[in-house]
């Protein structure tokens, strides 16, 4: 099935699309794809913040693509390269990950795990707790009043 | 009685429990917004019952099904010299049946090891005491631990676990009011009925509608824990309340399957808080004592109810051979 997919849109399978986090300069050029879409290296190279040299952004093109992060198609003997997720896509699937990652491992990292989502609802509780606090001390003062 | 005498009857009870249980529940989940809404006008102990039959009837009724009519019906009609073969819709059923019962286990075992693994731990850094003033007073394991933890643990002999930080934190009327509400929960076996929901099988594997029904049940069951412990009073009620801001400040206590947490997670608090507030204009509430024999009465009632009409039915000439027919007709 992986097979047919590649032949048919000439790109590595979907589901094996890579899983590590991504370096600096294949940060930026995940960016430039998503703002601008479909790009060609040239594209991408005037596009960036610094001067890189032709073949360094072609090659971290390829390194994207073969790791089934960007598509491509040839158009006039030079590839196009367009995004396969979109970048909210791609930070979820990277935040499942990570939360995967940690529920897989032994029991201390789950529990670590939890103990800082907790820590972090926790956090938010905060001021709904002092305003509770601030009913329960009113609701004392009405009660002592009523009852002297 | 041979191995596919008995493999048959192992089989058809399965498919009769699966198909009677999808059955029932799929009318139950049909039910689950009228229930909740009925719950919702109710006293939270009341509420919390009637949401626990919608949930469990399903099951219940199969059960009676299987054990009621399907086996004797089998045993006493069908010949153990025949050899048949099951039918496909029979065998998968059956298989469906075994599956779901398999599942439930499963999640059972799973919170019976998870909640024993971490009492065991409790025992082994906790010390027995007896905590409470003059209003309450309970056994307890007492953990040298700053955490939040102030927990019923355990379904047929809950063990109170509390930790320093909550013995620290709260004054003596705050810790009589959290004793009472635990108390109201021991009282009402909700551990046990937490196990009950548990080990209740899904509908045709549906799981997800039923947690909305469960999560409700476990809402009602602290608001009725906490208008028992509240009692009416609204100094008690106030006391409750600050206890619960009081041990949520501390933090969230481990999620145990098998245990009712005094502050729930942190679920629902600003609604407990705000009915406890206003105990004085809702009244006295109904005390656990008022309601609880009432409702063994009706539930012994209604159970030999069941048992008088099962045997009755089973009298009469025509009931056993309608069902063993029915049976036969599943198995091909």
């Amino acid at each position: 099935m992986g097979m047919l997919r590649f032949l048919k849109d000439g790109s590595p399978d979907n589901r094996s699309a890579h899983r590590g986090p991504l370096g600096r300069l294949e940060n930026e050029v995940m960016e430039v794809l998503w703002s601008r879409g479909d790009s060609r290296v040239q594209d991408v190279v005037e596009t960036l913040n610094r001067r890189l040299a032709y073949t360094t952004v072609m090659t971290t093109l390829d390194r994207l693509f073969k790791k089934g992060l960007l598509g491509r198609r040839k158009e006039d003997r030079a590839f196009v390269y367009s995004p396969r997720f979109t970048q909210p896509e791609w930070q979820r699937r990277r935040a499942g990950e990570l939360v995967a990652g940690f529920l897989a491992g032994p029991q201390p990292s789950r529990d670590l795990l939890l103990s800082c989502f907790l820590e972090a609802v926790g956090e938010q509780d905060a001021p709904l707790l002092e305003e509770l606090a601030q009913k329960i001390r009113a609701k004392r003062k009405e009660l002592s009043r009523a009852g002297g | 009685m041979d191995a596919s005498y008995l493999l048959r009857l192992a089989g058809l009870c399965f498919a009769s429990f699966f198909l009677v249980n999808a059955f029932c529940g799929l009318i139950a989940l049909a039910c689950i917004p009228l229930a909740i809404r009925t719950a919702e006008r109710m006293e939270p102990r009341a509420a919390g019952r009637l949401l626990l039959a919608v949930r469990l009837g399903p099951a219940l009724f199969g059960l009676f099904v299987v054990f009621a009519l399907c086996i004797p019906s089998y045993l006493w009609f069908e010949p153990q010299a025949t050899h048949e073969d099951m039918g496909l819709l029979c065998a998968g059923a059956g298989l469906l049946g075994l599956l779901a019962w398999v599942l439930s286990f499963t999640r059972v075992v799973r919170a019976v090891a998870g909640s024993s693994r971490y009492a065991g731990r409790c025992r082994c850094v906790g010390r027995a005491t007896t905590i409470g003033g003059t209003g309450a007073r309970m056994p307890a394991l007492a953990i040298e631990h700053p955490s939040a933890l102030l927990a019923l643990c355990g379904v047929f002999r809950p063990t109170l676990l509390v930790s320093r930080a909550v013995l620290e934190t709260l004054s003596p009327d705050q810790m009589d009011a959290a004793l009472c509400h635990e108390r109201a929960h021991w009282a009402a076996h909700d551990n046990l009925a937490r196990l009950l929901l548990l080990l209740a099988p899904d509908v045709l594997f549906l799981r997800g509608p039923f947690r909305a029904l469960e999560g409700r049940w476990a809402r009602f069951a602290e608001w009725a824990a906490d208008d028992e412990a509240a009692a009416g009073d609204p100094f008690r009620a106030l006391a409750l309340a600050s206890a619960l801001v009081c041990v949520a400040k501390l933090g969230r206590p481990p999620v145990l399957a098998l245990t009712s947490s005094f502050t729930s997670g942190g679920l629902d608090l600003e609604a407990r808080v705000e009915r406890l507030l206003r105990v004085e204009q809702r009244g006295p509430a109904a005390h656990p004592a008022d309601s609880g024999p009432r409702f063994r009465v009706f539930a012994g009632v209604a159970a030999l109810s069941c048992a008088v009409l099962v045997f009755s039915a089973s009298l009469l000439p025509s009931v056993m051979p309608s069902i063993y027919r029915l049976l036969e007709d599943l198995v091909r």
